[in-house]
């Protein structure tokens, strides 16, 4: 009865049962054991973390003395490494560091902090240096003496190094760890263009190759819970028997010298290739420039900078400012129209840019322009405060002309809040509340008196349903509706609005001309710096607006005042702000707006509509916040056309009646509406007249680039803008490019472009293909060379035995290239018996074999005949 | 093929990487990452170039330790490493079969191993023993990955080494067994009473000549008497027949061996019959001293068992007139 039989044993039982013979595992006498192996992978450890620890506070110009710290991180290392030695060490090892690690944080507490910030105070400069930051953040060191708290902190911040490295190379053996682990610090240093000295890199490079070959080996493998002495590990399957050797310490401290001789040679040959080719600052990408955001603002917040914030996609934002640091849109549909397109009252052929109006601010606090009015203690007045009044009867193509267009609209993706409203909406089938549509009572009012009798039969709801339904791929739950409006343009010409009140205009004067007493005097001094105060029109400037009312006169020209004190502000903005979709973030504590007038100097229009809006408060233009999408004239192009009947879609009359007929086709367009279409803009308020809207986002800069999908996310980031006006780094950029342009003929091409982008590393990568194959013909030009200077050597003393041998040899060899002999060790008899077969004469074969016998077993020389005779048999067997 | 699949997935990483390091390096301009994404490029090349070099100069051979195996035993396999090159070839591997011929196993053996660079090392692989037999040692090849493991080397390996073992000698006690008497249709009676073939003198005859030595075609053809007289004289030989087959192989060769050892020891020549299943022979080898005995083991070891009186039964066929065989069956020892 077997009770509790160990599997091997039953295994071995069976097999010798089975096959008579159960095979062992292997050993290797005199082997060296696992300690070796621990001091191998402890060197390897070292490697690792002198590189890091060493060349991140070489590049920073804190001096140390290497040996020292050497010494120490190489007895640090090696300890760590032996955690590994077995289960005891194993378990042991980490608690026991742990303890020490402790207590020798709590004993040199203030060095080893002192240390710390030392080193903070010195990356701090650097980056400041680099980013030209406008403050530059330092610590208090409590030590002054670096001598002792940088080592100190070397030490230690190496000790924390060494025992996660030891995890990813003694355990794991896996060099993504260890990249990452090693690489990313080391980003302090490279990310602002300083280079460590060549040693550091060399250590870490010796790492990344060693590493990566000995997981591609296997050969490293030997886990503390082997037990000693096992050198194989066995694995057995239905076709085979596999004995697997576990770590080669010898193999492993073999393959790290032959890295690090390989990156000596490397770093020596690329450090005058690269010699000056290098500087990141001057490299601007998508992806560089948002890491550049995220560092410049760790360098100058700190971490908790990278906390506040999130990053927006497209859509509108609920008057939300704080803490976005990119826009980054999806580019899905958002909104779908179907309308006709409005033409530019100048220019007939230029469209015009829609804009579907959405969310209203009013009061701003907090990173946030809230639509709740100052003062009314917090009611929620919904998308838009009270009565909305905007201006009616906006001209269109030509004075005296006043037209209605329709719009289908179906959300397909927007935010259900709102309806999307385009200037000047008179009527909405939404079916909402008038609040929540967005179109005030009496405007409703207003457009039904006049224009139910032209469009109120005309709707044809089967054909919109229809439309709709065909578009949506959610059916029911998306939201379309019918919108009657009278397009707004600049240029337009525009009559009092008889519905305002006195009421209301007391109303828009004492809630849109707010401002949060934090923000006054910031916003005052931008005004001042834009020279708002002084600006006057008179009269006859009326056209600098831009925009024409009637009952011109003293009172009209300061209503055009305003606009034009809007104009100069977005002037203003051009000429000292820039346009970003990646701004970076405002640092905790800071307000969005301030931050931006400020500092940033950076944004989109959601930080131009905000700044706008609070500023024309302070020179007394009511003025409010609103996002919305906006339709632009590409949209309206690219979008599905189709012809209608313009009775359905466009009425004008003017003062002689209606001018347009429902007999004439009308071009109509679907256009679709991405998120990325999301906008921001204000609204200033006209004495008289109303809302009107006005732009005031800066044209992005020509150096930016538009990204329009994933293919040109690429495109975008191959290539290769400038940063910065001092351009010195043409070498880099421009004439290298100019040459592949002109090889290639791809001038401003997205290819040469990717082409150009990796020219700094064609050059190197030849010159250390040059190297690699001059060495390999160097070495066997010498292997040659010393072949036949033994040969002649040979000739001379006439030893025809040697002589023979050497030529035997190549025989053989050339035989088992070809396949002829398979025989590990064959014997000059085998040789010849395969050669007879060659040769055409058997007799020759015998011969050969004879005298070669003779030269290898005889005492005495074979003789010079004898040697040519053999030489001869071998040439005609190699010209065989 | 199958080899060169095993390489794919590391190409595919190894590419992986390398793209990831060239979008950095382009993105971010970095030398280290230049230098790294550099060095990712060439390594393949000079790593895939510097193996094909130095496979040929790599001499990896295993054979069996030389001594005679005689259950019960431990067999070991010496594996020899020897890279004289610079470049520390860390995955080697060796493929090879090892089954005792009375029980095939058909499984592949393989021993990965590192070739040190200078190195000269010997690996050896136990062999626990159990059954009696010949053991086959048939190289395979030998395969040598570069260190990315991107290429792989094969060197064609088609040594055989024979390794016999012998079984537990069984030596029976208290058996008496006689010799045989004709084993070969051409064999006659010498004149000390001994078989033998080979003819010396016709002579006249003599007092005490046995009858059936006359040769009677000449006798009867004149009036002398001559008398056949043979070249040498020998003793009657113990003939064997050991009779293995599927159920008994082990008992049988035990039995055999312990039979045999006990008649050498008692110094007696003795005659063993192999009986070769596939060419339906039987071959005789006479046994003078333990070697020819190892060479009439080598030779029952080749051989697979047969029938149960398959031997038996082709030894009468071809020697009907014998008498004295001494049959081997089992742990049975019987004349027949």
């Amino acid at each position: 009865m077997t009770i509790g039989i160990h599997p091997e044993e039953k295994r071995e039982a069976t097999e010798l049962t089975s096959y008579g013979l159960c095979v062992g595992e292997p050993y290797t006498e005199g082997e060296r054991g696992r300690a070796y192996l621990c001091l191998v992978r402890g060197l390897l450890v070292f490697l690792a973390t002198f590189g890091t620890i060493g060349g991140l506070t070489a590049s920073f110009g804190l001096s140390f003395n290497p040996v020292t710290v050497g010494i120490g991180l190489l007895l640090i290392s090696v300890t760590v490494a032996f955690t590994y030695y077995n289960k005891v060490t194993f378990y042991m090892g980490y608690i026991l560091m742990f303890m020490v690690f402790l207590v020798l944080y709590v004993v040199a507490y203030i060095q080893i902090n002192s240390g710390f910030q030392a080193f903070l105070n010195e990356i701090y400069k650097a980056y400041s240096d680099f980013f030209i930051l406008p403050s530059t953040r330092e610590t208090t060191e409590y030590i002054i003496d670096r001598a002792i708290t940088v080592p100190a902190a070397m030490l230690f911040t190496g000790a924390g190094f060494a025992i996660l490295l030891n995890i990813s190379i003694s355990a794991y053996m896996d060099l993504f760890s260890t990249f990452l682990l090693t690489f990313l610090p080391m980003q302090l240093a490279f990310y602002i263009d300083i280079i460590p000295p060549i040693p550091y890199l060399v250590m870490l490079i010796t790492v990344y190759i060693t590493v990566e070959v000995l997981s591609r080996s296997g050969r490293f493998r030997l886990p503390y819970r082997y037990r000693r002495g096992q050198q194989y590990q066995t694995m057995r399957g239905k076709r085979f028997v596999r004995h697997e050797y576990l770590a080669s310490a010898r193999g492993m401290l073999q393959m790290a010298a032959g890295a690090m001789l390989i990156s000596a040679v490397l770093m020596i040959v690329l450090s005058s290739a690269f010699n000056g080719r290098f500087t990141t600052r001057f490299v601007s990408n998508k992806v560089k420039d948002s890491t550049d955001r995220y560092v410049e603002a760790l360098a100058q917040g700190g971490i908790a900078s990278l906390f506040n914030r999130y990053q927006a996609t497209g859509g509108i934002s609920h008057g939300r400012l704080g803490g976005i640091s990119s826009v980054a849109p999806d580019y899905e549909t958002d909104i779908i129209v179907r309308t006709i397109p409005v033409v530019s009252a100048e220019k007939s052929t230029r469209i015009n840019s829609i804009y579907l109006k959405a969310y209203t601010g009013a009061w701003y606090e907090n990173n946030q322009f809230s639509p709740i009015l100052h003062g009314t203690g917090g009611e929620l007045l919904g998308s838009i405060p009270a009565d909305d009044y905007i201006p009616v009867g906006a001209n269109y193509m030509d004075s005296g002309k006043t037209a209605y267009f329709k719009m289908w609209l179906m959300n397909t993706d927007a935010d259900n809040t709102y309806d999307y409203r385009p200037y000047y909406t008179l009527y909405s089938s939404s079916g909402r509340s008038e609040k929540a549509s967005g179109i005030s009572q009496n405007v409703r009012r207003y457009a039904e008196d006049s224009l139910d009798a032209l469009f109120g039969e005309k709707e044809d709801r089967d054909e919109l349903t229809e439309w709709v339904n065909e578009k949506s791929e959610e059916g029911d739950n998306n939201s379309f509706y019918e919108l009657i409006y009278t397009p707004y343009a600049e240029s337009a010409y525009y009559e009092p609005n008889p519905t305002i009140t006195e009421e209301y205009e007391a109303y828009v004067y004492d809630n849109y001309l707010g401002i949060s007493d934090e923000l006054k005097e910031v916003v005052g001094l931008v005004a001042t710096e834009a020279g708002l105060d002084s600006i006057s029109v008179s009269p006859s400037d009326i056209s600098l607006t831009g925009i024409s009312m009637k009952d011109h006169g003293e009172y009209m020209a300061k209503q055009q005042t305003r606009l034009k004190i809007a104009a100069t502000l977005k002037q203003f903005f051009i000429d000292e702000y820039s346009y970003s979709m990646l701004p970076g973030t405002t640092p905790m504590g800071r307000d969005t707006i301030e931050y931006f007038l400020t500092e940033l100097k950076r944004g989109y229009c959601v930080h131009f509509a905000a700044s706008s809006a609070l500023i024309l408060r302070s020179v007394g233009i009511p003025t409010r916040y609103i996002e919305g999408y906006v339709i632009n004239p590409t949209d309206m192009i690219e979008g599905e056309a189709m012809y209608g009947e313009s009775s359905d879609w466009i009425y004008v009359y003017g003062d002689d009646g209606i001018i347009a007929s429902g007999s004439d086709k009308v071009a109509v367009v679907d256009a679709e509406i991405p998120d990325a279409n999301a906008h921001a803009w204000i609204e200033i308020y006209i004495d008289g007249y109303g809302w009107i809207p006005y732009e005031m986002t800066p044209p992005s800069d020509d150096e930016d680039i538009q990204y329009n999908g994933f293919a040109d996310f690429f495109a975008g980031l191959f290539s290769r803008t400038m940063r910065g006006t001092d351009n010195n780094d043409t070498d880099v950029t421009g004439g290298d490019i100019g040459v592949s342009s002109g090889i290639l003929g791809f001038n401003n091409s997205r290819l040469s472009n990717v082409l150009g982008s990796m020219d700094f590393l064609l050059l190197p990568l030849l010159i250390v293909t040059s190297v690699i194959i001059g060495i390999i013909v160097l070495y066997h030009l010498i292997r040659h060379l010393a072949f036949i200077t033994r040969i002649k050597r040979l000739e001379r003393a006439e030893d025809y035995n040697e002589l023979l041998l050497i030529r035997y040899r190549s025989l053989l060899k050339t035989m088992r290239k070809k396949g002829v002999i398979d025989i590990t060790y064959p014997t000059v008899s085998d040789v010849c018996e395969k050669l007879s077969g060659l040769t055409e004469n058997e007799d020759r074969a015998s011969v050969l074999e004879k005298i070669i016998s003779k030269a290898a077993y005889a005492k005495g020389q074979i003789t010079y005949e004898e040697y040519m005779a053999a030489l001869d048999i071998i040439k005609c067997i190699f010209t065989s | 093929m199958k080899e060169k699949l095993k390489n794919l997935p590391y190409i595919l990483v190894y590419i992986v990487g390398v793209i990831l390091l060239l979008l950095a390096a382009v993105f971010y301009r970095q030398p280290l990452l230049s230098v790294l994404f550099i060095l990712m490029i060439v390594m393949p090349f000079l790593s895939v170039y510097t193996t094909i070099k130095v496979i040929p100069r790599i001499e990896v051979n295993i054979i069996p330790e030389y001594r005679e195996y005689e259950l019960p035993c431990e067999v070991r396999l010496i594996v020899t490493v020897n890279n004289p090159t610079f470049l520390p070839l860390l995955n080697c591997r060796l493929t090879y079969r090892l089954e005792n011929m009375y029980y095939p196993d058909g499984r592949d053996r393989e021993l990965l191993f590192p070739a040190e660079a200078h190195s000269n090392k010997k690996i050896y692989i136990p062999i626990k023993v159990e059954m009696a037999g010949m053991l086959r040692l048939k190289l395979m090849g030998l395969r040598i990955w570069e260190p990315l493991h991107m290429y792989t080397g094969y060197v064609v390996k088609s040594d055989i080494y024979d390794i016999p073992v012998m079984p537990v000698s069984n030596t029976p006690k208290n058996i008496r067994l006689n010799k045989s008497e004709s084993m070969e249709e051409d064999a006659v009676w010498a004149s000390d009473g001994e078989l033998t073939m080979d003819l010396r003198q016709i002579r006249d005859y003599m007092p005490g000549d046995r009858l059936k030595d006359i040769h009677w075609l000449i006798a009867a053809k004149s009036d002398d008497l001559p008398v056949k007289e043979y070249e040498r004289a020998k003793q009657l030989y113990y003939l064997l027949l050991p009779e293995p087959t599927e159920g008994n192989l082990q008992d049988t060769l035990s039995t055999f061996y312990g039979l045999a050892g006990a008649l050498l020891d008692k110094g007696e020549i003795f005659r063993v019959a192999v009986y070769r299943d596939f060419e339906g022979i039987v071959d005789l080898i006479t046994v003078e001293d333990r070697d020819p005995l190892k060479q009439a083991m080598y030779e029952l070891y080749r051989e697979h068992p047969a029938e149960e009186t398959a031997a038996y039964e082709k030894y009468r066929e071809l020697y009907p007139e014998s008498t004295g065989l001494i049959r081997v069956r089992g742990r049975e020892i019987t004349e027949g």
